[in-house]
């Protein structure tokens, strides 16, 4: 196909394309079998706006095509075009649409069809084929002209290009997709991997733009290619803002929220071991409830009071830990890690730290059940008269019962 | 970049009326092209075969002149004002922005001091008109002025005509850029794999402690069974047969909590 030599400028609003694709697809999906190889074609229309050899084309809709007549059913058409102009009075209608790799001869006569429209109808093809090396839209805009082709005036399409122009609400939905994160990796690693993965091919293509103008400077250098110096003057003028967050203002405020950021991170983490540990030290206590019946004590007695006090450390040093952040920490601060001095014994507060405090917490469980299975050794221990031990069992049984319910249920 | 889009026209004016001119003639175009208001590159000018053949004419001042307004200041004007002609007002105002062109290549913060001494202006408020009116409005400048630090914090600020040896730290300073992106997109490869390591390490370590929780109830379970069967035997009562069954028919109901 002939470039188009109209000198008509088309600007195409993301709207069109996901409407089509959005047809394409449902249609696609729609039919049977649903793996059907040669995926049938959609049709439609496309309206927008045409201001002096400006084509804008802000949106489309559907038509149904009658394969027996090879038309587009033109009632319908009529009826849709005054709906649209009732809500858009400045959309004409501009073209139509179709998905394919290319633009067929049967299409000609739709075109045509259209033609007493719009005396120039535009014809945007999608090509539902996406090619993943193919860094353009599969997407190519035709017009008609008429050339004479065998000495007989024809027809024919020509390609024309055109260019991509947003409004502000389709520039936040395009960018929504584009950063869609998989909705059920909701653990902290795969949000975080999605993230620096963002990040990453961002400065990759910064990357790439730097060295290019290095190449280019340096061919500039060897003298393979002349001086052109209002490029240099703006390559120079980019240069100069370099060292971009260098001053050491920028460098004591980014520490202070780093700071800030990593004991909020700590202290929540310390308040969710804290109340679990008081979960534990509750179960240990009804455990130890049952012991008052029974003579050795001491065990679980020793095991509650260990409990406690590490229940009674923690919330210390998380205390110890609000306080500073209160009162603005006057820790010092490391320049080179960013951490508070004096902190290398105290763990980072990663993924890494939530393990010992799990182990805490699922050990913890199983604890209390040994714990429990303790009691019934020492439930039938020495020192006993058989009729006080019998006595001593059934209660215990009972009591042993009702704990094996509230471990259960809590 | 949308001053040298400016300026581009004005650019290709000029040469083409310096090809066009030879010798005295040449001194008025040099002259218009150093007074007018939006002209802030001379290199291309600077390279017309027109103007290089004026070196060492009696014209050569002129050559001086439009070098001066390339690379120089106005203090170097000042120390050299013998050998170059007189400058006219607008001259004057030009050399000057490109006075604030060139410190600003040197320091991202220019204090006030140095200002008001390069451009010769004796206080705050002139140094801070002429800033706003002749450099920011203009676009050759774009900035921030702190009157409480005394300081003029340059954010942006035009190219001047570069000399050849700057191309040499330009390349330098590319290079050490193009490193330290480089240095960080394999930090962020290495974070991005620490973070998979990490949540797996994490998820297998659950998945273990729930496992022995799993396996210490089982074995409860089982112990207590054989421990109750085991303490019927060893307390059989003459009169507590209810006792007895009432003891006997507990454990089918009590299995259950611990299921």
């Amino acid at each position: 196909m002939a470039s188009s030599s109209s000198g008509l400028t088309f600007k195409l609003h993301p709207l069109v394309i996901v409407n089509i694709s959005d047809h394409h697809t449902r249609v696609k999906s729609q039919s049977q079998p649903p793996t059907n190889s040669p995926a049938p074609r959609v049709f439609g229309c496309v309206i927008g706006v045409q201001r002096a050899r400006t084509v804008e084309i802000f949106n489309s809709f559907e038509l149904l095509y009658d394969p027996s007549t090879r038309s587009l059913d033109r009632s319908f058409l009529e009826k849709k075009q005054e709906l649209y102009k009732k809500v858009f009075p400045n959309f004409y209608i501009l073209g139509w649409y179709s998905t394919g790799a290319d633009a067929e001869e049967s299409d000609m006569h739709i075109h045509k069809a259209l033609m007493d429209i719009n005396e120039n109808p535009v014809y945007v093809i999608l090509n539902p084929l996406i090619n993943h090396t193919q860094k353009d839209l599969p997407v190519t805009i035709y017009e008609s002209e008429m050339h004479v082709i065998d000495g007989i005036p024809q027809l024919i399409f020509v390609h024309s290009s055109y260019t991509i122009e947003t409004v502000e609400a389709e520039r936040i939905s395009v960018d929504h997709v584009a950063h869609l994160k998989p909705s059920d990796g909701g653990s902290a690693a795969t949000q975080l991997a999605a993230h620096l993965t963002g990040i990453h091919s961002a400065i990759k293509m910064l990357n790439s733009k730097i060295r290019v103008l290095h190449h280019y400077l340096n061919a500039m250098q060897k003298g393979e290619i002349p001086y052109e110096n209002s490029l240099l003057r703006q390559v120079s003028s980019l240069l100069r803002r370099l060292p971009a967050i260098e001053s050491e203002k920028f460098q004591d405020e980014f520490l202070m929220e780093y700071n800030d950021t990593l004991l909020i991170s700590y202290l929540a983490m310390f308040t969710d071991c804290s109340s679990t540990m008081n979960d534990l030290v509750d179960k240990i206590n009804i455990a130890s409830n049952a012991e008052l019946h029974l003579e050795s004590e001491t065990v679980v007695n020793a095991q509650m009071a260990k409990g406690g006090a590490l229940f009674d450390k923690l919330d210390h040093f998380r205390s110890r830990k609000l306080d500073q952040w209160r009162c603005g920490y006057g820790v010092k601060h490391d320049t080179t890690s960013g951490l508070p001095v004096g902190s290398s014994s105290e763990p980072q507060p990663n993924l890494v730290l939530f393990d010992p405090f799990l182990d805490l917490f699922v050990g913890g469980r199983v604890w209390v059940v040994a714990a429990a299975s303790k009691l019934a050794e020492t439930g039938d221990g020495a020192n006993q008269t058989p009729d006080k031990s019998i006595f001593n069992r059934r209660q215990f049984l009972v009591s042993f019962k009702t704990i094996m319910q509230k471990i259960k249920t809590s | 970049m949308d001053i040298e889009q400016k300026q581009e026209e004005i650019i290709d004016h000029f040469v083409n009326q310096a090809s066009n001119f030879k010798g005295s003639s040449l001194a008025t175009v040099i002259g218009e092209a150093t007074s007018h208001p939006s002209l802030f590159a001379f290199s291309e000018i600077l390279s017309v075969p027109n103007v290089i053949e004026l070196q060492g004419t009696e014209h050569s001042i002129y050559l001086d002149l439009l070098r001066m307004f390339a690379h120089g200041t106005w203090s170097e004007y000042k120390r050299n004002a013998s050998d170059l002609p007189q400058l006219t007002p607008d001259q004057v105002l030009k050399l000057k922005q490109l006075t604030v062109l060139t410190l600003a290549e040197a320091n991202k913060v220019l204090l006030y001091d140095v200002l008001m001494q390069e451009l010769d202006v004796i206080n705050v408020r002139e140094l801070e008109d002429f800033l706003i009116n002749e450099c920011m409005y203009v676009g050759i400048v774009r900035g921030k002025l702190d009157q409480l630090r005394r300081c003029f914090q340059v954010q942006f600020a035009a190219g001047r005509d570069l000399r050849p040896e700057q191309l040499g730290s330009m390349i330098h300073t590319l290079s050490n850029w193009l490193s330290t992106s480089d240095n960080l997109l394999i930090t962020i490869q290495d974070k991005i794999k620490w973070a998979d390591t990490t949540s797996e390490l994490d998820k297998k370590h659950k998945k273990e402690a729930e496992e022995r929780m799993e396996e210490v109830k089982k074995t409860l379970s089982l112990k207590a069974d054989v421990d109750f069967r085991g303490h019927e035997e060893m307390f059989p009562e003459p009169g507590g047969v209810m006792d007895y069954d009432e003891d006997r028919s507990r454990p089918k109901r009590r299995r259950h909590p611990l299921g």
